[in-house]
């Protein structure tokens, strides 16, 4: 059985499966659940200075449904912890006292203010947590009092933050990015100069999750009124993807990965991309605390299956492969294939392709079929094709492309050599 | 001949006394949203070809999957005006859902029925406004000279026509047999389809689009000729369907399905006993069976001479739900009077050569037929070519072999015998109608006639 502990700047648990600092873990009766349940760690909900937050007593979240109300998209116009310090605190405290295998990492935000900071940090040491996550990211509410992604969006001031606590605190200090930006390299790389000990991303998209048409007002709408707010769920997940294995190509600080993570194969994606650690909450929040159970013993038989014994040994295999557009290989050929004794017949590939395409697909009385010499082997129809698997992707290995009626090469041959590109490099 | 208001039509539908419902209740508006998802939005789509009326129908999925229901029931109505009652009574396994791609990949076709009747139900009060009618034909053709387009026969076909001519601003008289309209709609099918009066409402809204002027109880050969409808209007449209069940001759005590069921669903005559024998197998012989079977009947049994039944997939499951029993490759050999009353009846089935049976009620639901040829309906046949069997022969067009008159639905040699047929001979008949009338104006469409003679 594959070995699931995880090791992440100084901090361990059990497994790679934290939970990110949101609503699950803004108390001990919560966080003692997600531990019973199996879950490695929490993020606990983020704490500020005294008095807490207020938050709106009216919808705090909204949601993009797909099918069956399955929920796709979720964002949220609430704010960091609302309760007073010393309460959270008092249960961070018991809970590493009833959980001492589990990892304990407390988000924080405060102030600019380095006088701030010395007090509140100690306290978070002193409660026997085992790390600080600096929330650089909040999109929302906070960023307008200059905190949050405030913060985050400006690569000097995350270094400000990151080199504040670190000359407090004596704990690994993760500090967590905000995807609201150009170029997450730029403070991933700001916050690695400053001396974080990890990082963990992506915080939520700043959105606006719907209208109301009656109302006339932004969903989820407060009083007539509505905010922008943090997206997060499965809609994000292509996004915050991209921005791990951009950071991870950069950066050598170990990455906490967030993002739409749901399924065993989500958390797989993200460690093969570079991710060190893996955490979750809009998954927990729409199905349960339970969904650990899949998460676990699916990403355990899969490494069994494919021979990863250990998670360092699964963590950034795909990024090697994740390259400038430029290196791509333009020598490569595909062309889309029907499976006809799979094919329903329904003409979306062909709708999609000859409307919008290439106009590669032939329509017969009752069925469709690719025209080689037509197709660039774009997979819009295989894309769009209702069935799995009745269109593929086939390549060609060689003898002539029927489009272009040259030869196939088998020598591979990216633009960074192509006779095209008048910057090509010398042979 | 008498003029008849809807004020009529309203009287003129008998509400039933018998305590039918509804046998399959409407979608939730969750139901339809999750019914509509499984729809995949075909190009070409197979369900539109299966349709007789071509209602586009992934577009009215996909508006009703966007909450846009009134969109939905414009494009449904904008193919077929009748599309609430074909909601209900169409076969719809037989077509839309029998060609639906999904049954090959998921094995369950999308609920074009019910989502049909999701669409069609909440917007029917509004189907006039859907059709704005355009302006009164003044001078461009003959009926705007007191001239209407005669329709004769008020079931779906006659409705169809009549409602094609007049949102195109043509004047319609509607003659119909009956004390009221709808054909076999109206008395023809089992009541638990349709007992929230889909059918009368159905037709209130097309006869609210105006300039249709509904006639009851004139029958054509007894009351007025068509030599006088050719006199008197501009064209001839004959939906006057098939006039009764096809009788047993040999056995004058067997009762015609179709009747029955009309007494049953205008609430005039209910039959007695508790078993009965239903010779037959095709919609009718289902619906009665099932009718029967819901007024108390414990044995109710359906022969059928072939190896399947015609009917349906989905009737034949209703059938067996409700305890009917059917007795297949069964021929009915004859019958005599039984010692305790009702009668024993003989069939020779595929184990029994003189299988025999007692029955309160024996029904004949072997197709229908025009009546014994009466001679009213006997000379207006004379003018019309038409095939051995006395159904009129038209071409592509709806047009018989007289100049002028158009035919369609039941009464036609072509006919498909379904009630979405009907409407689409129908539909396509008042076009071609609308075409002759612009061509015997002699004039490019769109321009007025100023010479048509008064």
């Amino acid at each position: 059985m594959a070995d699931l502990t995880l090791e992440l700047a100084g901090i361990s648990s059990p497994n790679p499966f934290w939970l990110a600092s949101a609503p699950p873990t803004d108390s001990l009766a919560k966080v003692h659940r997600a531990f019973e349940a199996g879950w490695g760690g929490v993020v606990w909900k983020t704490l500020g200075i005294d008095p807490p937050v207020i938050n709106v007593n009216g919808p705090r979240y909204g949601a993009w449904h797909g099918p069956q109300r399955a929920v796709m998209g979720f964002n949220n116009i609430e704010l960091i912890s609302d309760r007073p310090l010393a309460d959270n605190l008092r249960e961070i405290a018991a809970a590493k006292r009833l959980w001492p295998d589990r990892a304990m990492v407390v988000s924080v935000m405060l102030p600019l203010e380095p006088a701030l900071w010395p007090d509140v940090l100690r306290r978070i040491e002193d409660s026997g947590a085992d790390g600080i996550e600096l929330n650089l990211g909040c999109p929302h509410g906070m960023s307008e009092r200059g905190m949050g992604s405030a913060v985050g969006q400006n690569p000097a001031l995350v270094a400000q933050a990151t080199a504040c606590a670190k000359a407090t605190t004596r704990l690994p200090v993760l500090v967590k990015l905000t995807p609201n930006v150009t170029d997450i390299t730029q403070v991933a790389l700001a916050a690695q100069q400053a001396g974080a000990d990890g990082l963990s991303l992506i915080n939520t998209i700043n959105s606006i999750m719907a209208v109301d048409l009656d109302a006339m007002a932004p969903i989820p709408t407060v009083g007539g009124q509505g905010s922008h707010g943090g997206y997060c769920g499965p809609a994000v997940k292509p996004i915050a993807l991209h921005m791990v294995a951009a950071t991870a190509r950069c950066c050598p600080l170990p990455l906490s990965a967030i993002g739409g993570i749901s399924t065993w194969r989500d958390a797989a994606e993200f460690l093969t991309l570079g991710a060190t650690g893996l955490q979750v909450c809009t998954a927990a929040m729409v199905y349960g605390l339970r969904i650990i159970d899949d998460l676990l013993s699916g990403l355990s038989d899969w490494m069994d299956s494919a021979g990863y014994a250990n998670l360092p040994a699964l963590s950034g295999r795909a990024l090697p492969q994740v390259v400038p557009w430029e290196r791509l290989d333009l020598h490569h050929v595909a062309k889309a294939r029907i499976v006809q004794e799979k094919c329903i017949a329904c003409g979306r590939c062909w709708l999609s392709c000859e409307d919008t395409s290439h106009q590669a697909i032939n329509h017969h009385q009752d069925s469709y079929s690719i025209r080689e010499e037509d197709c660039i082997g774009c997979a819009l129809c295989q894309l769009v094709c209702p069935v799995p698997g009745a269109i593929i992707m086939e390549r060609l290995a060689g003898g002539i492309d029927p489009r272009t009626g040259e030869t196939i090469s088998s020598e591979p041959l990216s633009w960074q050599d192509h006779p095209n590109n008048p910057a090509r490099r010398s042979t | 001949m008498a003029t008849t208001t809807s004020r009529t039509l309203e009287t003129a539908a008998c509400p039933s006394p018998l305590p039918w419902t509804l046998l399959h209740p409407p979608l939730s508006p969750e139901q339809a949203q999750e019914a509509a998802a499984h729809c995949i939005r075909c190009y070409d789509a197979p369900c539109v070809a299966a349709c007789p009326t071509a209602i586009p129908i992934p577009e009215f999925i996909a508006a009703i999957a966007a909450g846009s229901l009134k969109h939905a029931a414009r494009r449904i109505f904008e193919a077929n005006p009748l599309g609430a009652s074909c909601a209900r009574l169409c076969p719809v396994d037989m077509l839309c859902e029998g060609a639906c791609v999904r049954i090959k990949d998921s094995g369950r076709a999308v609920a074009i029925g019910q989502l049909q009747r999701h669409a069609t139900d909440a917007f029917l009060e509004q189907l006039p406004a859907f059709f704005p009618r355009a302006a009164q034909k003044s001078r461009a053709t003959p009926t705007g000279h007191g001239m209407p387009v005669a329709v004769v026969g008020a079931g779906p076909a006659g409705l169809a026509c009549a409602h094609e001519l007049a949102i195109h601003g043509h004047s319609v008289t509607l003659f119909e047999a009956r004390p009221w309209p709808g054909g076999l709609s109206a008395h023809g099918v089992a009541p638990y389809k349709v007992a929230d009066g889909i059918v009368e409402r159905e037709i209130e809204a097309i006869l609210r689009c105006g300039a249709i002027d509904l006639q009851l109880d004139i029958m054509l050969g007894r009351d007025i000729t068509l030599p006088e409808l050719q006199d008197r209007c501009a064209a001839v449209f004959l939906g006057v369907g098939l006039q009764g069940s096809r009788m047993i001759d040999s056995h004058k005590a067997i009762q015609g399905a179709l009747g029955v069921i009309e007494a049953l669903r205008r609430g005039l005559a209910c039959p007695q006993g508790q078993q009965a024998l239903i010779i037959g197998g095709g919609m009718t012989a289902i619906d009665l069976a099932v009718e029967l079977k819901m007024l108390g009947f414990s044995q109710v049994t359906i022969c059928h001479r072939s190896p399947t039944l015609r009917a349906s997939t989905k009737e034949q499951r209703l059938a067996l739900e409700h305890g009917v029993h059917v007795l297949l490759e069964t021929r009915f050999r004859g019958m005599t009077a039984h010692e305790t009353g009702g009668w024993l009846v003989t069939c020779h089935t595929p184990h029994d050569p003189a299988h025999q049976m007692r029955a309160d009620h024996v029904f004949a639901a072997i197709g229908q037929q025009l009546y014994s040829l009466d001679d009213g309906h006997n000379a207006t046949l004379a003018m019309l070519a038409h095939d051995e069997h006395g159904l009129i022969l038209v071409d592509e067009r709806h047009r018989t072999s007289l100049p002028g008159v158009f035919a369609g639905g039941d009464c036609i040699a072509a006919s498909a015998n379904l009630t979405v047929a009907a409407v689409a001979d129908g539909k396509r008949a008042g076009a071609a109608i609308i075409a002759h009338l612009n061509a015997m104006a002699s004039l490019p469409p769109g321009e007025m006639d100023t010479t048509w003679p008064t």
